[in-house]
């Protein structure tokens, strides 16, 4: 098999959180998180708000410095020296395509920018050039190229996004939550824009997003999330069809499925209470307050990933 | 049939705004029966929850409704007096926002809040509010309520505040529940919790709900009927069945076919080309012609009539009076039944 694009051990993010004067208490968004992503595929990371899936995406890319653990672009561990060079390989796509596009930058100059930071084009008619490629290439009208992001609808505008990140010609792209804030319809171009990519261009996706139909067409393999731990990780398939971990059943029985007679039949495994507050996290398995099948053991100790074939790996003592 | 709440007679709601009026709603007409969940389904700026605001008359400024009726209980709704309109707003139609986190009033207490809409519909003394005002806390699922009426919102996680909202909505028996996307702000098991209570209450309280949101996937589990909105008007209504499963729309079947499906293999999905319209230029024909692939010369002329598919199928679309001729041409000319029987109104509104 050919080497992970991408691999992440033992990845840990804490934001220290002022409790009164004095005391500080770690907030652990994310707590020992180890994923791969081989060249070409999809991994989807789902979970609720709040879960940590942003952060991991964030930390993986250093734009927050990782408490812990280590991360791999093509076999070479990245730390705050080579990241700069690395960030060439490596972009994302933000969520909201209202606020991660500059308001007082035209679209030339935003999909513009990463190619003068990294220098890839040498004369303005290259780097002219090079815009209107990237703009035709997700889909936009090269000749809008100077005009400002207000002028553009919500799809659009998710597109210079991706136009944006595709300036460096980079091997993998974290996309976080990148389909939310669009409607239906658009949502639908959006996801065929990601998937022409990368069939073009083979680049390798972290998508993470919520809405579990949407990862589910999209991914290959998908990790699911609770509480900044990944309890459960398989073939998009497999998940779907087989879940094993009890945040995953549930999860997946939650999810509203545009078919009447489907959802008329349904028996829904609705789970009880909220999520718990990640400053004060239970002992052992953070999922066993909501979870209908926990015992002494999951109160005493956090059980760890375990394979059970074909790579489908599951964080439960009860499975 | 049931008996009927509420009618909606080809309303038309407008804002004026300096760069011209924007026709958000823009002829609707729809029945809801009594015990009856009704879906209201579009993409952001279809005019769902101006609807739902022109019912209530909780248009802000520069918004009016311009035109047409709103009948509950065969009442002109619009025609009332403010002091009319309040006794209505909360006591018999009532409503649920979608964002939980700013509806409620983060200076008072949850208790407060409620106990003010107990307060402003019943003549219950103080003592009886308050213990009613508990009472549908429990009734929501709300643990511990003798101590969460003593809490301010921002102490209450985004589920916990929408079953607030559910309480204070419910509080005073209203006879239809408007809910405008009342868990697009939650997250999916947050969402599975609130749809199951909202079904279980329904049962219970018998109401009808007028449900708003965007997802078709809420749409499918819990309503009845069925109405599609584009660019302000009604583009296709009927049962929940009709519409899953015989849309006679474009741009229903081209929603339909953007959701990735849930079974099976992954195809490709087919989205809607372009993007949604902008409601200050309003083509002259049927308003979802730029982005529909089937458009003819007419559709651009003339906005396609709302004609029945089936007695419990209506479409506004031309593609389905091409198709009564084309039918009609098979067999040798139309004759008057056949227009009858697919162009005109039969004589029933939309049964069970």
């Amino acid at each position: 098999m050919s080497r992970p694009i991408v691999e992440v051990k033992n990845l840990k993010q804490y934001f220290p959180i002022k409790e009164g004067l004095f005391k500080t208490t770690p907030l652990k968004a994310v707590d020992d998180v180890s994923f791969y992503i081989n060249p070409g595929e999809t991994l989807g990371l789902v979970g609720e708000s709040g879960c940590g899936k942003t952060t991991v995406g964030r930390s993986l890319l250093q734009l927050y410095k990782p408490t812990g653990g280590e991360v791999y672009y093509d076999g070479e561990k990245l730390d705050a020296k080579n990241m700069l060079t690395h960030r060439k390989n490596m972009q994302i796509v933000f969520q909201d395509p209202y606020s991660s596009l500059n308001p007082r930058m035209t679209v030339s100059d935003i999909i513009g920018e990463p190619l003068d930071i990294h220098k890839l084009c040498p004369t303005k008619q290259d780097r002219k050039d090079k815009i209107h490629e990237l703009m035709e290439l997700v889909g936009l009208n090269s000749e809008h190229a100077n005009r400002y992001a207000h002028e553009f609808s919500g799809g659009q505008r998710q597109r210079i996004g991706i136009a944006r990140a595709l300036a460096v010609d980079p091997q993998f792209i974290v996309c976080d939550e990148p389909v939310s804030a669009l409607d239906v319809s658009i949502q639908a171009q959006i996801i065929n824009t990601f998937e022409d990519l990368q069939q073009k261009l083979g680049i390798a996706y972290l998508f993470i997003a919520h809405d579990l139909l949407v990862v589910r067409h999209i991914s290959n393999r998908i990790a699911v999330m609770y509480l900044g731990r990944i309890v459960e990780t398989a073939s998009s398939d497999e998940i779907n069809d087989h879940p094993l971990h009890p945040y995953t059943v549930s999860l997946m029985s939650a999810v509203p499925i545009p078919d009447p007679k489907v959802e008329r039949n349904r028996h829904r495994v609705v789970l009880e209470g909220d999520v718990p507050s990640p400053l004060h996290m239970p002992s052992g398995c953070t999922f066993r307050t909501r979870c209908r099948y926990a015992t002494d053991k999951c109160a005493a100790e956090c059980p760890q990933l375990t394979d059970r074939g074909d790579g489908h790996q599951v964080a439960c003592w009860n499975v | 049939m049931g008996e009927l709440l509420l009618q909606v007679k080809d309303l038309y709601t407008s804002f004026f705004t300096d760069v011209g009026e924007v026709k958000a709603v823009n002829g609707l007409s729809f029945n809801l029966e009594k015990g009856k969940v009704l879906g209201i389904v579009g993409e952001s700026g279809s005019g769902k929850s101006v609807t739902a605001y022109s019912i209530l008359r909780i248009l802000t400024e520069p918004g009016e409704i311009t035109s047409g009726q709103i009948l509950y209980k065969g009442e002109d709704i619009v025609k009332l007096s403010p002091k009319e309109m309040r006794a209505i707003r909360g006591g018999k139609i009532s409503i649920i926002f979608q964002d939980p986190m700013t509806s409620l009033n983060p200076t008072f207490t949850i208790g407060n809040q409620l106990e003010e809409a107990i307060r402003l519909h019943t003549d219950r003394t103080s003592k009886e509010i308050k213990e009613r005002a508990v009472e549908m806390l429990t009734l929501v699922g709300v643990n511990d309520p003798q101590k969460r009426v003593k809490q301010y919102p921002h102490e209450l996680s985004g589920g916990m505040r929408q079953r607030v909202m559910i309480a204070m909505a419910l509080a005073c028996e209203p006879d239809i529940l408007i809910a405008d996307e009342p868990t697009t702000a939650l997250d999916v098991t947050i969402q599975a919790q609130i749809l199951e209570l909202m079904q279980d209450l329904q049962k219970k309280l018998g109401m009808s709900i007028i449900m708003i949101t965007h997802d078709l996937g809420v749409i499918a589990g819990m309503c009845d009927e069925i109405i599609v909105m584009y660019a302000g008007s009604s583009c296709e209504r009927g049962t929940t069945d009709e519409i899953f499963y015989n849309p006679c729309h474009e741009y229903t079947k081209g929603l339909m076919r953007s959701i990735p499906s849930t079974v099976g293999k992954k195809e490709r999905l087919v989205p809607i080309s372009g993007s949604p319209i902008d409601l200050l230029n309003m083509p002259k024909g049927c308003p979802f012609v730029p982005r529909c692939d089937e458009a003819m010369k007419i559709c651009m002329e003339e906005k396609p009539e709302e004609i029945w598919i089936n007695s419990q199928h209506k479409a506004s679309c031309w593609m389905n009076v091409k198709m009564v001729y084309e039918d009609a041409a098979k067999e040798g000319g139309l004759n008057d039944e056949q227009t009858n029987s697919r162009g005109e109104e039969p004589q029933t509104v939309l049964p069970d």
